[in-house]
């Protein structure tokens, strides 16, 4: 838990499913990207880019935080994740949507421009 | 000529694409390059390459393109990340497009019709193009072909898998399948024996043609179990694969036996196919989709080779396409050997011929 009040690092590790269920909790109305990679997954370095770029092209909105699941396998394991690198996105504590695979950049933008949009009506109501 | 015209744009940026750039920046060419939002191609999938020369250790795909890119830049090669999307080669200079129509998606879209990529065509063209090019060098190589048998789709992603290598680890002590018979299954069943229980490498011929060095890796393995001149035909399971159905044909009596087998994963590495679909009305192609040059190693080529021989009796200008100006080079012309390295040196050879025909052209 102590990870994620570390300012400044930009991607937040997940060690347990307590850690991941604590950033839920806490993370309020915005959306929590939960990326799993592991050190031999090429895609997933092309991929941390984009990812990162699109926290900061929606800075407070997005979240990101990563798993290594050549580490943690029993996070992997508990939300069905097989193959890499894979992208969950959490909304008020639910997936809202998952990515398998890479994404080009301009791709990944409309798939997270898709989702905010499709969360706005919700926030309004609340 | 055009002012502003390019001398020469590169379309393309794996090792094909990136050495031309070395070149032609180094003939003081000043290339384009359109790397699409994918750069560097095939290689960026592979974690090891052990047979590129000069890198007795190995070295990861990721990088041996990044340092390629380095080097093209170095020299004054631009860069772009962004897709070429239209060309028109009937004159020069060529013209090359950029934009796509909003909410297009050029990764996912299916085109029902050649009447529906026509209309795409020409509404991309009704805008200025993004570039003008005296010549250009076609290396957009070649993407992996999928089965396209039930369940492939509807499994990816929960236990159908491109890339064995990222998703090896998830399969540790599960039954699974490898489908394919060259360089890259070999890899994928090597990276899965690490982890799996078993490996069942699925092979429609009845031997492999990947390298010697790779088959032997495979078939020592106490893991692998190879089932020779046998296709896949299904994949099924409830949530996520459970199961995939093989069909064999005996070579000698054609009968045909179908077997199901117990698999927790499916990796498919069948094989790659060339990404020409933007060049079908201006290049010449072969029936398979790949680009026909002066040197390709088919009638085609070898007819293309004879047209353009010089009084001396020597082939002008071997990389050329049927449009005199446009080059090609790599995967996309490559029907025979698929190396990286074999790339690499068509990459160099099509620099070469564009800046001796712009200059022959002056």
């Amino acid at each position: 838990m102590n990870m994620m009040r570390r300012e400044g690092t930009p991607i937040r590790q997940i060690e347990t499913i307590t850690n991941l269920d604590e950033i839920l909790a806490a993370a309020g109305d915005s959306v929590v990207m939960v990326e799993f990679v592991a050190d031999w997954c090429a895609p997933c370095k092309m991929f941390r880019p984009i990812l990162e770029r699109a926290v900061n092209a929606n800075a407070g909105v997005v979240k990101l935080y990563t798993v290594d699941s050549g580490l943690h396998s029993d996070i992997a394991t508990k939300f069905g994740v097989s193959s890499i690198p894979h992208v969950l996105f959490f909304y008020q504590g639910e997936i809202i949507r998952r990515q398998v695979g890479f994404l080009p950049e301009k791709q990944f933008s409309k798939l997270l421009e898709g989702l905010l949009v499709a969360i706005k009506p919700k926030e309004e109501a609340l | 000529m055009s002012q502003d015209a390019q001398k020469l744009v590169i379309i393309g940026s794996g090792p094909a694409g990136y050495t031309a750039g070395v070149y032609a920046a180094r003939a003081q060419l000043a290339p384009l390059l359109y790397a699409g939002y994918k750069a560097g191609g095939q290689l960026m999938w592979t974690t090891d390459i052990e047979n590129f020369p000069g890198f007795p250790n190995g070295k990861d795909g990721q990088t041996l393109m990044a340092e390629m890119r380095q080097q093209a830049e170095r020299f004054g090669t631009v860069v772009l990340d962004k897709y070429v999307t239209a060309v028109d080669f009937s004159a020069r200079p060529f013209k090359i497009w950029t934009n796509l129509p909003d909410n297009f998606d050029p990764e996912t879209h299916q085109f029902d019709s050649s009447t529906e990529f026509d209309k795409l065509m020409s509404k991309i063209k009704s805008e200025s193009p993004a570039t003008l090019a005296e010549s250009v060098i076609v290396s957009t190589g070649a993407s992996s072909i999928m089965l396209g048998i039930p369940g492939e789709k509807e499994f990816l992603g929960r236990g159908v898998s491109t890339c064995a290598v990222c998703d090896a680890a998830f399969y540790r002590d599960k039954n699974t399948v490898v489908v394919g018979g060259g360089d890259a299954a070999m890899e994928d069943a090597l990276a899965l024996t690490k982890f799996a229980k078993s490996v069942t490498v699925v092979h429609r011929r009845d031997s492999f043609r990947a390298s010697k060095v790779m088959q032997e890796r495979v078939l020592q393995h106490e893991k692998v179990k190879v089932i020779w001149n046998s296709s896949l035909k299904k994949i099924a399971g409830e949530d996520k694969v459970e199961m995939a159905v093989v069909q064999t044909t005996d070579p000698q009596s054609n009968q045909v036996t179908t077997q199901e087998i117990v698999a927790d994963g499916v990796f498919v590495a069948i094989g790659h196919r060339p990404v020409t679909q933007l060049f079908q009305q201006a290049l010449r192609l072969d029936p398979h989709g790949y680009i026909v040059t002066r040197q390709s190693v088919s009638q085609l080529g070898v007819s293309a080779a004879n047209q353009a021989l010089t009084p001396e009796g020597l082939v002008a200008f071997p990389t050329m396409t049927s449009v005199e100006g446009v080059f090609a080079a790599g995967d996309v012309v490559d029907i025979r050997y698929k190396q990286a390295i074999t790339a690499a040196g068509q990459g160099c050879q099509a620099a070469l011929d564009a800046e001796r025909w712009l200059e022959a052209k002056g």
